[in-house]
């Protein structure tokens, strides 16, 4: 296995990313506006046994690294178009526009965006790929791995007020999602109807928190699961072929909230994940960070956790009737251990220069305790020498432009 | 008889003090606006609001460059975080689409030439500035 790899692609992208900041930082007119980021990210894995979200023991650039670009137009001051994409040759994320839509705002307290966007799950679900908005070189996976769908299409409302001196954001959305969910070793297609959700944010001096809730429902396409549920309606063993369904409704909770000063920041975030199949677990993930901060450097440590609980699921298959039934019982109990269990402690410590103001340099270490016999958000684990405790190190240049 | 080095370093400190005083003097920093603009008074925190994009008041926000001093103050006591933090905060506003960072413009006279032209606008210079006659201090920025 090579010891360095960036791909071909990257260096092309790069090499755009080298060619276009000599001539401008920003390229702005009254109507028209053209920004955008870029994040080279490489990360080593100090074991030979499991893969941590496509990084292993080798030095590794393309999981998180990626250009993106946004283009505005403003017809006028109310109404504006927008189109904002990432290059990457990641294997986590896909290239293409994640934000495509309309933005119409009729005065300074109301906005309303029609058309493509990133789904706001968590607090920096929409900026995920903006490694410059956040302090550390990854959000802390035990929370953002859990972000299953990158953007939908539809609308969403923005309603800003005041009260006394807290500050409101009150957001409301809704559209329909139908793509690929990206991992490291395969892509599975999700069909959801309508995703719906409300999230408010409160501001009031060096205090902010965050609120949300999102619901609806999907459908997961596993050609496999649908023939086996066909196998076991035909021997009359309905309630299992229903709870082995991965269909039907999901809500997601989440709280986040955060302190900051010239000196020092707290950030914390709890979320909660409920689906109705009993094939996907409850997931609960907690992360908190503490930062400080001196001239130009940023130094932080973060704490964070997944859960995740399996619904029980009865097998109703006898075994001992018939070789076929005892074979068929045996899968379906296959199944049910196969289900996943992700159950994870992650501690970092790092550290981030804001070399300038649009240039910032991050590397920090995360220690993932992942419990015996789960997969723990690892993408690949070798059971037989995995001793479920690794160090992965990652270091992020971050660009805007 | 006072010797030269220490003749030397007795001035350049004298010097240096009279110009950190003038410094001081010349970083106080006004908060102005265009005088068409209705609004005739602001609070530190809706100043905060307005100049992090969370704006329910009729302000555009305009700023002078990184690293200048009247900036520096700004952030320092309106904002209350450092360069950094607000640079990653309007990297957040900006590519999310919740709302823009403030048009940055080169020079005093460019920030106060865009106030005296644009009713909506809001920026801050430092205090004594020569303002145009169309353009009014809506706040001040004790030290």
């Amino acid at each position: 296995m090579p010891l360095f790899s960036i791909t071909p692609q990257l260096k092309y992208i790069w090499l755009i990313i080298v060619l276009i900041t000599p001539y401008k930082t920003y390229a702005t007119t009254d109507k028209f506006d053209v920004s955008g980021f870029a994040r080279l990210v490489g990360g080593y894995l100090d074991e030979s046994s499991a893969e941590y979200q496509a990084y292993d023991n080798s030095l590794t650039f393309s999981p998180d690294s990626l250009l993106g670009i946004k283009g505005e137009y403003r017809h006028n001051e109310q109404l504006s178009f927008v189109a904002q994409g990432i290059f990457t040759n990641s294997s986590l994320r896909k290239s293409g526009f994640d934000w495509l839509y309309m933005s119409y705002k009729p005065s300074t307290d109301w906005q309303f965006d029609f058309g493509r966007y990133r789904t706001p799950f968590f607090e920096y679900s929409e900026v995920i790929n903006v490694g410059f908005a956040y302090p550390w070189v990854i959000p802390p996976q035990t929370t953002y791995v859990n972000a299953l769908f990158a953007s939908i299409d539809g609308a969403r409302a923005t309603y800003l007020f005041n009260i006394d001196k807290f500050n409101f954001s009150l957001s409301a959305f809704g559209g329909q999602f139908n793509s690929n969910i990206f991992n490291v070793e395969n892509s599975t297609t999700v069909e959801s109807d309508l995703l719906t959700g409300i999230n408010l944010r409160m501001n009031t001096d060096n205090f902010r928190a965050r609120i949300s809730y999102v619901t609806g429902d999907f459908e997961i396409e596993i050609n496999d699961l649908s023939e086996l549920q066909n196998i076991l309606k035909s021997y009359n063993f309905n309630n299992t072929a229903n709870e082995i369904e991965i269909k039907g409704g999901i809500d997601i909770y989440q709280f986040s909230a955060a302190y900051e000063t010239l000196d020092y920041f707290a950030l914390t975030e709890a979320t909660l994940i409920k689906g109705d199949s009993k094939l996907v677990p409850n997931i609960e993930s907690y992360n908190l960070t503490l930062g400080l901060f001196h001239n130009d450097f940023t130094y932080y440590t973060s704490a964070s956790k997944l859960r995740t609980t399996n619904p029980e699921i009865t097998n109703e298959v006898p075994i001992g009737v018939t070789p076929e039934l005892t074979l068929l019982n045996n899968i379906v109990d296959k199944l049910i251990e196969g289900r996943l269990h992700e159950d994870v402690d992650i501690a970092t410590v790092g550290i981030r220069w804001d070399i300038k103001s649009n240039l910032a340099f991050k590397a920090e270490v995360d220690m993932i305790k992942g419990k015996s016999g789960q997969r723990s958000t690892f993408s690949r684990i070798d059971e037989t020498s995995f001793n479920n405790y690794s160090t992965l190190y990652l270091f992020s240049i971050d660009w805007l432009f | 008889m006072i010797k030269w080095p220490v003749f030397l370093i007795s001035f350049s400190l004298l010097l240096f003090s009279q110009f950190a005083l003038a410094n001081k003097n010349s970083t106080e920093v006004i908060v102005v606006k265009n005088i068409e603009n209705p609004i005739n008074s602001i609070t530190k925190n809706q100043l905060r609001n307005v100049f992090l994009g969370r704006n329910t008041l009729m302000f555009e926000p305009v700023i002078p460059p990184v690293e200048t001093i009247t900036r520096i103050i700004f952030n320092t006591k309106i904002i209350g975080l450092n360069e950094s933090r607000i640079q990653s905060f309007y990297a957040q506003m900006r590519f999310s689409g919740r709302a823009r960072p403030p048009k940055e413009l080169p020079t005093t006279d460019a920030l106060l030439h865009y106030i005296s032209t644009t009713p909506t606008a809001i920026t801050y210079v430092p205090q004594g500035t020569k303002l145009p006659k169309n353009v009014v201090v809506i706040y001040t920025i004790v030290i």
